[in-house]
């Protein structure tokens, strides 16, 4: 009887074993099977539709993709690169599984370059200096989805650039926001959620500058503290804002944290504050100690957060809390499948020998898509089809072809750029014509 | 059999602890900052919901510390039943109740699993609940396709968020877990396996079964955290790397010092009474606004320092005694003295 056991256990520790590797449904398949081990990686079309890796035509080009998260808005990107992007243009994706710090990026760059990739795309922003001197070596083109170009390392060849959110358009972004939700002549109170700010994580600490300078210039604020330091605080503090009638509490972290939740339900508790305007997405994180509250003070308490586009954040705008509010009262959106396209059009002009034509001064660039804006439930219903079909990409394979200097001539740095200070949500809508 | 004021003595013994941990800490807060560690019903809410997942986590724990196995793929069972089972509930439409239930059900099948690997493999605890800790992270996020449980606007579970179902809910896993440690020779068995295993499977013990019933009974258990945790978040995302077991592991400290308080009460009161302090303490911690870098300083030098005390707390007595006998022995040899 225990040898029968001992067998079954082992078929089952085989079969467990097995699981990563993906599931029999299709739709799955499309995402979970394009994911790649960092330590074993393999060709992404063998996983996903069967073909062999001498089948590949010799015109493809290979670029790995190191993911810095897994969750579903990783998955709408997988699909977008793996299934749309990559066939259209002749890509074949290398994805790997989330990378949290440098030495795990590093050996994804080793493992994809022995793989056979041309490029690879970090969203991961630690160590990117190592990442790109290192890639460098191997010959590999890399292009970094952030927003901070390090200049030490922008001359070297193989760096394409950066394709993180332009961040000269994040306080224009969260400024319309706070217009739209928010008057000059009546002043609110604020918790600010900083999330990674004071740990390093450049988009937060941003965006937390971009916060507490649109607010300053709304309410005309006095800060007693430097910007910087109001928004690399690492513990809750109230901001002296030098108006009676504001009232600012950064809250910096994130919801694995002890505490966390029920420390800003303390806060809202004492009824002082109108809104909570987050740095990363936590509509869903906060939305039941918030109606709580509400419930409790019969207050509405709005919350502006960074969302990004799917299903979550759908729900959030059309879910309604108890004061028959929507959760979720407006949102900075940032594209990611639009810095993913931006960063595979650098990696692909510069693999095909075209840096001199979209690197001038031969320093890696920035091209970097704006934040789009959802002011309302209403906004965000013209934009929430986007990512969802071939058809309704915020950029369509064809229209990443016309950034490609192989498909046309045109294609130098002023087109890029020019490409990129259209973005726009108005220019987004009237592409797809949701207008 | 206890007498009254026995009785009343170790109550009283019992209650004291948090509440004096609680007026610690409200007395600080006041001071600090003016205001309170509970100022509304709201707070209360709060500390019964963080009360029921400390609770049931500090619960999961025992079974297996108890017999002097830590389990480090607990937390890892807690992300695969909450995933795995909480998406088969919602895919078949069942409410708060049934996600729960199927959670459970799942978190159950993962530590019997567990159990019956490790009494037939005979492979080391730490090395079996490192394997299993990946093989079930890999399970939450491939079955899940990296999504995880997502609960956020799911209709027919916001029982789930409700104190009054978590303090029911909270109410039968410490009534299981009395009637078990109390009713039951598991209590005997786990004392006995804590000392040796040999010994005990020589005097009769089926420790095999024991084994494999601390492990069932801990999946389950740490299955209803789980869901609590992602009805009040939104969310479970799967995680990859180990880093499941750090919801656990944090819930250590409460759970030895519920055992401590156990010595006056039974098990299932004492994890209560300990996980309750340690969240009045916390609820101070994060009145006062302190970094959260510092507050983890705090709590594991305190925690640190607890086990120092659990690990000499006999030797004062014992020196005592041993003073005691060497004046003992030094009044007889005078005594023999003079009688020579």
């Amino acid at each position: 009887m225990k040898k029968k056991v001992a067998i079954l256990l082992a078929v089952m520790m085989l079969v467990f074993s097995l699981a990563g590797c993906g599931s029999s449904e299709e739709t799955e398949n499309e995402g979970a099977n394009g994911t790649e081990s960092n330590d074993t990686v393999s060709n992404n079309e063998e996983a996903s539709d069967g073909e062999e890796n001498t089948d590949k035509p010799q015109e493809n080009i290979t670029i790995a993709v190191a993911w810095n998260s897994m969750d579903a808005t990783t998955q709408t990107r997988m699909t977008y690169l793996e299934d749309h992007l990559g066939p259209a243009i002749g890509v074949d994706f290398i994805f790997s599984e989330e990378i949290s710090d440098t030495a795990q990026l590093m050996t994804f760059l080793e493992n994809s370059y022995a793989a056979g990739a041309d490029g690879l795309l970090s969203l991961v922003t630690d160590g990117t200096e190592q990442l790109v001197s290192k890639a460098d070596e191997l010959g590999v083109y890399t292009a970094v989805v952030s927003s901070t170009l390090y200049e030490e390392v922008a001359e070297i060849p193989t760096y394409m650039g950066i394709t993180g959110i332009d961040l000269t358009k994040v306080a224009d972004a969260y400024g319309e926001l706070l217009d739209a939700q928010f008057d000059s002549s009546e002043p609110g109170n604020f918790i600010l959620v900083s999330g990674g700010s004071a740990m390093g994580v450049a988009s937060h600490r941003e965006a937390t500058i971009s916060m507490l300078n649109t607010l300053q210039e709304k309410y005309d604020l006095t800060y007693d503290m430097d910007v910087m330091d109001l928004a690399t605080q690492n513990a809750t503090t109230e901001i002296n804002t030098g108006n009676e009638e504001v009232k600012m509490t950064i809250v910096p972290g994130f919801p694995n944290m002890d505490g966390y939740v029920s420390g800003v339900s303390g806060l809202l508790q004492t009824g002082e504050y109108d809104a909570i305007i987050s740095v990363y997405p936590t509509a869903e994180t906060f939305s039941t100690a918030i109606d709580e509250v509400e419930k409790a003070l019969e207050k509405n308490i709005k919350m502006l957060c960074q969302a990004n586009f799917g299903e979550n954040t759908k729900q959030a705008f059309n879910t309604l809390d108890s004061t028959g509010n929507p959760t979720l009262d407006g949102a900075v959106i940032n594209s990611g499948s639009s810095s993913d396209a931006y960063g595979v059009v650098l990696l692909y002009n510069g693999i095909k020998g075209h840096s001199d034509a979209i690197k001038p001064e031969g320093k890696a660039i920035i091209m970097a898509p704006g934040p789009l804006v959802a002011a309302s439930a209403e906004d965000y219903q013209k934009l929430e089809q986007l990512d969802t079909s071939d058809d309704m990409y915020v950029y369509t394979a064809d229209e990443i072809k016309k950034l490609l200097k192989t498909y046309n001539e045109d294609v130098d740095y002023e087109y890029l750029m020019n490409i990129a200070n259209e973005f726009s949500t108005d220019n987004i809508l009237e592409r797809r014509g949701l207008k | 059999m206890m007498n009254i004021k026995e009785y009343f003595y170790k109550v009283a013994y019992i209650i004291s602890v948090p509440l004096v941990v609680g007026l610690i800490m409200e007395i600080i807060v006041y001071r600090q900052t003016g205001g309170h560690l509970i100022s509304s019903v709201l707070d209360i809410r709060n500390l019964v919901r963080d009360l029921g997942v400390t609770a049931i986590i500090a619960f999961a724990l025992s079974l297996n510390l108890g017999s002097g196995r830590f389990d480090l793929s607990l937390g890892a069972q807690r992300l695969v039943a909450t995933i795995i089972g909480g998406n088969i509930a919602l895919r078949l439409g069942f409410n708060g109740i049934g996600l729960l239930l199927m959670a459970i059900l799942i978190g159950l099948i993962a530590g019997f699993v567990v159990g019956m690997i490790f009494i037939i493999f005979r492979v080391p605890p730490v090395i079996l609940g490192l394997g299993m800790a990946m093989i079930y992270e890999s399970l939450a996020f491939a079955g899940s396709g990296g999504r995880g449980l997502q609960l956020f606007g799911v209709p027919d579970i916001e029982m789930l968020v409700d104190p009054n179902f978590t303090m029911i809910v909270l109410g039968i896993g410490t009534l299981f877990v009395f009637v078990l440690f109390t009713f039951t020779k598991f209590r005997y068995e786990m004392q006995a396996m804590r000392g040796s295993q040999k010994i005990a499977k020589t005097s009769g013990i089926n420790v095999f079964r024991h084994v494999v019933i601390c492990y069932t009974f801990a999946g389950g258990l740490v299955a209803i955290s789980g869901v609590f945790s992602a009805a009040f978040t939104g969310a479970l995302t799967p995680v990859l790397g180990m880093t499941s077991n750090s919801a656990v592991i944090a819930m250590t400290f409460p759970m030895f010092v519920g055992m401590y308080l156990a010595r006056r009460s039974n098990i299932a009161v004492g994890i209560i009474v300990g996980s309750l302090t340690l969240k009045l303490f916390g609820i101070g911690m994060v009145a006062l606004k302190i970094s959260n870098a510092l507050n983890t300083t705090i709590n594991m030098i305190f925690f640190i320092g607890f086990l120092a005390f659990l690990a000499n707390r006999h030797i004062p007595e014992l020196k005592r005694r041993e003073k005691a006998r060497i004046k003992e022995a030094r009044a007889k040899r005078k005594e023999l003295s003079i009688a020579s």
